[in-house]
């Protein structure tokens, strides 16, 4: 008897789950922050459309499949996963939590028959699969527009070469970003009354991450996603090396990461007071 | 469970760091309507606040019925909160907004969908569903925000200042329907600075003050209990005069002034049974005519200018 109604609890907390997802979603594909992270990641894919101005016969000897490897993985690592994706996970996730305290709206939720964690985990679903689809619209846009440099060989690249692996391959990566920031950030919303402030110096650590001695590697989110890299870029000089996390080390430790967090989310909302005039 | 519902809090209180919210509150509201009166800052809010569980008391405990307000899964199947927050979130429809929190219940978008469209035609906003609340006037965004509150049939409904905004025509329709829901057996908790109509709809009050719960019951028990004030009596009779001689014969008048019409009298006493029954035995053995007799201050305003006075006005 327990264990059914033990059941019908997990199904009802799931149904609410995907209630607050939906609703979550809508939010996040409205509005004019949504315009703004559209852009920050679309700047890649105007940046690459502009090498179709190179000469024909510059281009043909210059851009070979390795070479436009190269540079895409450069743009992912630098712009496209660290700035792209740690933005718009931290963009969506303040407008998700914070705004809405700040918006004296968050209490709709407090109201209902749901447990706080699922709220915050309902949240966290619809943050990560918003920044998901926006990243990753900008990951596959940006790769298209960079390789179709090869012209008629585009097909070639993607079906009888490594292009579509590496395409699943960074598409990957940029899941894993949104749900590894997107768990940080979430819960940043939950410490702080200013996330912002805190984000800054996460993604300040994050940008320092070739400088950090190895056993302070293990604390970037960062660290792991460029283990997954089906290209790594070149690191300067100035570089600290350290070996990279294998590749179940990396993807279920995100998720279990991304959990211990949301756990640790759920337990400051199951906390929190609505007093809004105060916060 | 539902037969013995009522709202229980036990030496209840809420500091905000040093502020004092609410202080050692134990009462229990049981079926009805009760109303929440006292000046601004007097912890009306706080108090609704504590019942629904938005904030945490830092002493005391609070139940209803025998849930404690911290299982939010079970408790808010039974309670429903119309906040003071005149907010809502962006872009939806009303009825995407009333629907939309019901599915986090867990519903069906069917049953959501069923339930939030007798909710808005209750409030008087089917007409208006489709709408963006961006765009309702505040009189309708306070009837959606009761629509909202009101559509999964709470047994316990808990409105802060559900009037405000709405127009006299609002006013009444809303006041309907909590008295529907208090005849349907429901507990309806409100707080109002509008005290003309909590004297009319409340079943009991709650006086609170500087966080305080000054007085607590039915409107006349309480004003029975506030014996440094005497009761205010109109009577309207064809010998005004006469009757104001008897009445200062009793022991406890305090003071008798007749109407500018010599038609009325208004008896200050401090036993109002005396004076009914004095009343009664010159209109029997007397002769008197006897237009009206009624209570002047044995309602809602006298009991606030009573026990809390002019401190920051009406709230």
């Amino acid at each position: 008897m327990t264990a059914v109604t033990d059941r019908a609890a997990w199904g009802l907390r799931l149904r609410q789950v995907l209630a607050i997802t939906r609703l979550e979603l809508r939010k996040c594909f409205r509005g004019r922050r949504l315009i703004g992270i559209t852009l920050l990641n679309l700047a890649p894919v105007a940046i690459l459309a502009l090498i179709h101005f190179v000469p024909e016969e510059i281009a043909a000897r210059k851009f070979t499949p390795t070479r436009l490897a190269e540079m895409y993985a450069v743009m992912f690592t630098i712009y496209l996963l660290r700035v792209g994706v740690f933005f718009t996970s931290a963009a969506l996730s303040i407008q998700l939590f914070r705004t809405e305290v700040l918006e004296k709206t968050f209490h709709y939720y407090l109201l209902a028959p749901v447990r706080r964690e699922v709220v915050m985990a309902g949240k966290f679903v619809a943050a990560c699969m918003a920044s998901a689809v926006i990243c990753g619209t900008a990951v596959i846009a940006s790769y298209f527009v960079l390789f179709s440099m090869l012209g008629d060989g585009l097909g070639k690249y993607m079906f009888s070469g490594p292009g579509s692996g590496h395409l699943v391959a960074y598409l990957g990566v940029t899941v894993l970003g949104c749900v590894g920031y997107g768990a940080v950030l979430a819960l940043f919303d939950q410490l702080w009354k200013n996330p912002i402030i805190p984000a800054l110096v996460l993604f300040g650590w994050e940008s320092v991450l070739f400088l950090l001695p190895p056993f302070l590697k293990l604390t970037s989110v960062l660290f792991y996603l460029e283990s997954l890299l089906p290209y790594r870029p070149p690191v300067g000089p100035l570089a600290i090396l350290a070996d990279p996390p294998s590749t179940m080390v990396s993807v279920v430790g995100m998720f279990a990461f991304a959990g211990l967090v949301l756990i640790l989310a759920g337990w400051r909302a199951s906390r929190m007071e609505i007093v809004y005039s105060t916060d | 469970m539902t037969a013995d519902l009522a709202i229980r809090l036990t030496e209840v209180s809420k500091f905000y760091g040093e502020v004092l919210g609410v202080n050692r509150v134990s009462m229990t509201i049981g079926k009805g309507i009760t109303s929440l009166v006292g000046p601004n800052g007097a912890g009306k809010t706080t108090l609704l606040n504590l019942v629904t569980g938005l904030v945490r008391p830092t002493q005391g405990h609070i139940a209803i019925g025998d849930i404690p307000i911290t299982d939010s899964e079970v408790i808010f199947r039974l309670v429903g909160y119309c906040t003071q927050y005149d907010a809502f979130p962006r872009g939806l429809t009303g009825l995407e907004f009333v629907r939309g929190y019901l599915t986090v219940h867990g519903m069906t978008r069917a049953r959501a969908h069923e339930l939030a469209v007798a909710a808005l035609s209750a409030v008087g906003l089917l007409d208006a569903a489709d709408r963006k609340v961006a765009a309702y006037s505040k009189g309708m965004r306070q009837r959606v925000k009761l629509a909202q509150a009101m559509a999964h049939s709470p047994e316990v409904l808990v409105l802060d200042e559900p009037l405000n905004g709405l127009d006299p025509m609002a006013r009444a329709e809303v006041i309907e329907l909590l008295r529907a829901m208090a005849a349907a057996g429901k507990i309806v908790l409100i707080s109002s600075h509008i005290l003309h109509e909590v004297d009319v709809i409340s079943d009991s009050v709650i006086l609170m003050n500087h966080g305080y719960v000054v007085a607590e019951g039915g409107i006349h028990e309480v004003r029975q209990e506030v014996e440094e004030h005497p009761f205010q009596v109109l009577v309207r009779c064809d010998q005004p005069s006469r009757l104001a001689s008897r009445a200062f014969a009793l022991d406890h008048t305090v003071e008798v002034k007749i109407h500018a019409d010599a038609r009325g009298l208004l008896v200050s006493t401090k036993d109002a049974a005396g004076l009914y029954r004095l009343v009664n035995r010159l209109a029997a053995e007397e002769g008197l005519a006897i237009e009206a007799v009624q209570p002047a201050d044995d309602d809602v305003q006298s009991l606030y200018d009573y026990l809390i006075g002019n401190e920051g006005g009406h709230s």
